[in-house]
């Protein structure tokens, strides 16, 4: 069963690994700042963008597909700024319209080219195509070393890896400005952080995490990597440190475990076909999510009497 | 063969006029709550429900389509949402922002992870649940026609009656309140609407853009007039007639879900609404 | 004699479409405590903004120690109402009182172990070295203004503007707020606060702003803080109750 592992199941773990670890770093933030709807905006959003890319490039694979997304982010966040300016919608009706109606498009512009095109359709808008990354070359561990097998890894998995150095650096540098504007928003404006800057930058990091996600888990399950593993370390600890170390164990720890179950236990149960890997995965973070809150709860009471007790 | 399919299309437009009324009617109120994202949460939250209620009606025998076991199993799903929903937000420091989208996801995932294993172990024919989730008439039955329109107008019955009372919580939960009408009763019972509209509407525009249908026809409306009262039944006209001419091309083009064309026709109607009532001048 | 700290002339600032702030002159002496009081909605809060160079005013000029309150910005520090902050914010009383040298320190500079100092001996200040590593939705009401209190103190900042410092603190908390204002004032600081309770006015502040969307008086407290100018404040009578104290 697992012999052909390196085949089969390497390249899907490491990228939904890679997309979880992305989106994850992002939700801390998206958490702190109360804006953890925005992911669920931003996710569906993204849909025309890659579809557009995908009609004029022809696969999944392009790198403009990130281009296409980011274009599509933005005449979003334009649309919900002319909903909030011309109707009386506030903020989470213009992005619920926002998000149905690009969501919307994107699955008419699906279905009205579907003749040709077999590798994008509905369900891998919905819940990912992490099962179909295979590596023709992948043999074993020595293929990882090899240059002429290494050309055939899938480009979802070098992107994702891409887009996590991108993000992760980007968030190490800007660490500072991220806290401060996002614990005393007028502070950090008069200490000189550009936070207009800031908060685009939030909303690009986010699309880019949500655009290299896409492949492995879909538009919606994403959300999940987004919010849960965050949400969960946060219940756990008071430390910002602790919070974004422990998010991002939870998130690997969904993305791999939840991978293997949805591989293997459906086959170990005697079952021909496996369950989809990327709703395993959010499955996987919700239970994460609910066993931090009831441990997490107790945790709060003895803070509470060593509170009564200095 | 001819006559059956404008029997079918018939069945489906009775039922997404009577379906896109009440929403509407009911997304008045919804969006002047600001309750938007919460409905899309719920909406999301069906899908693990309408899966073990196909699996319910399978086991016992059932037609695979029987749709009330299936709503039901939705509107249970959902409902577990909404308790976990407000269990996050009362015993964490987390935000209703994280616990919403945290709900949305999960449940979601949760769902395809059954959906799949419902394919996989291959009880019945599971074609037809996928519908639930962009929407589409092709299917429909006069039996679930029956059910969207007399759940439709007892919704709409719903907020003739209560229109004063939901109005005044809206606008000042408190007022309401020393007049003697409790907000949590108040807030319930908008909250038992949303979830009912977004369960009867699963067939229709399925559960990830049911939200669409309580926002957008009353934000269009909105632009048009001031009045609750009025502007709920324009929202409720808008939603009607968006749900109508999308049916009748989704039924045309039988590959396009008729959610998405209704959400595309609604967004639409709202654009041109926006630079008509701005060349106007409207003061609105 | 020091110079202003602040002065404005014929300001007016609109604050979301409406007029907050009505074309308004006053000075604010340096190294002076000097309190904004007025009736709710007077625009205290919206003048405070237009200080910090937040919000654009319609009309007139600010200036800050003779520059624009946008160039000044380095030199103030800003504590802001106790309501607007996310005390649940992973962060202990270190880690919020650091965040006063982000600014100086920019991206990319080490957080030193001279910084660390400086973070220490603020908190020593205001008399919280002892809770650095408390989180601080476990402090008081009264020390969590202590630990913004020392984050402005570690940006030695000239001018510290704060918005209602005292709100929902009992007065012990009060005091000790009150005595370290008072030292840094006679650390050369100017300190403005927007304040809402007449009845300490007296006993807190140098200056007084009376302030109803126009300016009715400033000045020294006991030139300005009259029965017949709060009247004119707050569009009421039979207020002997508070200035009858002194």
């Amino acid at each position: 069963m697992f012999d052909d592992f390196f085949l089969i199941s390497f390249v899907p773990i490491l990228t939904g690994l890679f997309s979880a670890l992305s989106c994850t770093l992002v939700g801390n933030i998206l958490v702190l700042r109360k804006q953890a709807m925005l992911s669920d905006t931003i996710s569906h959003v993204v849909l025309p963008g890659i579809v557009i890319s995908f009609l004029i490039f022809g696969n999944l694979g392009s790198h403009f597909m990130l281009v296409g997304a980011a274009i599509a982010g933005l005449t979003a966040v334009g649309t919900i700024a002319v909903l909030r300016t011309y109707t009386s919608m506030d903020n989470s009706a213009a992005m619920a319209t926002t998000l149905s109606v690009f969501f919307a498009a994107g699955v008419l512009m699906i279905e009205l080219t579907a003749g040709g095109n077999v590798h994008l359709d509905v369900e891998h808008a919905l819940y990912g195509n992490l099962e179909s990354l295979i590596w023709i070359d992948g043999e074993s561990l020595m293929s990882v070393f090899d240059s002429v097998s290494r050309q055939t890894i899938p480009v979802e998995l070098t992107r994702a890896i891409i887009g996590f150095v991108l993000i992760a650096s980007v968030m190490f540098v800007y660490w500072r400005f991220l806290i401060v504007s996002t614990f005393d928003h007028t502070f950090a404006e008069i200490s000189g952080v550009p936070v207009g800057v800031v908060s685009a930058g939030v909303a690009l990091a986010a699309t880019n995490a949500a655009v290299i996600s896409f492949d492995a888990v879909g538009s919606i399950i994403v959300i999940a990597m987004f919010v849960c593993p965050p949400a969960a370390a946060r219940v756990l600890t008071h430390s910002l440190r602790d919070q974004v170390w422990l998010s991002l164990l939870f998130s690997s720890l969904s993305a791999v475990l939840g991978y293997a179950v949805a591989g293997y236990v459906p086959i170990l149960l005697g079952f021909e076909t496996s369950i989809s890997a990327a709703g395993t995965i959010a499955t996987l973070s919700g239970v994460i999510l609910a066993g931090a809150i009831f441990y997490g709860k107790r945790q709060r009471s003895y803070d509470f009497l060593d509170g009564h007790q200095t | 063969m001819t006559e059956l399919i404008g029997y079918n299309t018939a069945l489906a437009l009775v039922g997404a006029l009577l379906f896109g009324f009440s929403s509407g009617h009911v997304g008045a109120f919804v969006y002047l709550r600001k309750a938007s994202l919460l409905s899309d949460s719920l909406a999301h939250a069906t899908l693990p429900g309408l899966v073990i209620g196909f699996l319910v009606s399978t086991f016992l025998g059932m037609e695979e389509k029987n749709s009330l076991v299936l709503l039901l199993g939705a509107g249970v799903s959902a409902l577990f949402g909404v308790v976990v929903i407000q269990w996050i937000t009362a015993r964490t420091k987390l935000g209703f922002d994280t616990a919403i989208a945290a709900v949305l996801s999960v449940f979601f995932g949760f769902g395809i992870v059954l959906l799949t294993g419902v394919q996989s172990v291959s009880v019945g024919q599971q074609a037809g649940l996928e519908d639930y989730i962009l929407g589409s008439v092709s299917g429909m039955l006069l039996q679930d026609v029956v059910v969207i329109g007399l759940v439709s107008i007892m919704c709409s019955a719903a907020v003739v009656v209560y229109r004063r009372l939901l109005t005044a919580f809206i606008f000042d939960p408190v007022l309401s309140e020393m007049a003697g009408y409790a907000q949590h009763r108040m807030s319930f019972l908008l909250s038992l609407l949303t979830l009912v509209i977004t369960i009867i509407g699963l067939k229709i525009v399925g559960l990830i853009l049911v939200v669409a249908m309580l926002t957008i026809p009353a934000a269009t409306a909105r632009l048009w007039t001031t009045g609750v009262w009025s502007m709920s039944l324009l929202s409720a006209l808008f939603g009607s007639v968006a749900a109508g001419i999308g049916v009748i091309i989704s039924a045309l083009l039988p590959s396009l879900p008729s959610g998405a064309v209704i959400v595309v026709l609604m967004f639409i109607a709202l654009g041109l609404s926006i630079v008509v009532t701005h060349l106007r001048g409207s003061n609105v | 004699m020091s110079a202003d700290a602040i002065s404005a002339t014929e300001l007016s600032v609109d604050y979301d479409g409406v007029t907050a702030i009505q074309d308004v002159d006053f000075t604010v002496r340096a190294e002076k405590l000097t309190a904004i009081v007025g009736p709710n909605g007077a625009g205290k809060s919206t003048l405070i903004k237009a200080l910090l160079g937040l919000i654009p005013n319609r009309n007139g000029t600010i200036s800050c120690f003779g520059t624009s309150p946008k160039q000044y910005r380095k030199n103030i520090s800003y504590v802001p109402q106790r309501a607007q902050i996310d005390w649940e914010f992973p962060a202990n009383v270190f880690d919020v009182v650091a965040m006063g040298l982000y600014g100086e320190l920019g991206l990319l500079r080490r957080f030193s172990s001279a910084h660390k100092d400086r973070v220490q001996s603020a908190l020593t200040d205001v008399d919280m070295a002892d809770f650095a590593a408390r989180q601080i939705s476990q402090l008081s009401g009264g020390q969590q203004q202590r630990v913004f209190l020392a984050r402005s103190i570690v940006q030695d900042a000239e001018l510290i503007l704060l918005d209602e410092p005292f709100g929902g603190i009992d007065s012990k908390s009060e005091a000790v707020i009150v005595d370290i204002l008072r030292r840094q004032k006679q650390h050369g600081k100017s300190i403005v606060a927007v304040h809402h309770d007449l009845s300490t006015v007296k006993d807190y502040f140098d200056d007084v702003i009376l302030l109803n969307k126009t300016v009715t008086a400033f000045g020294p407290i006991n030139d300005v803080f009259t029965k017949s100018n709060i009247e004119k404040t707050y569009g009421v009578s039979n207020l002997d109750f508070l200035t009858g104290r002194s």
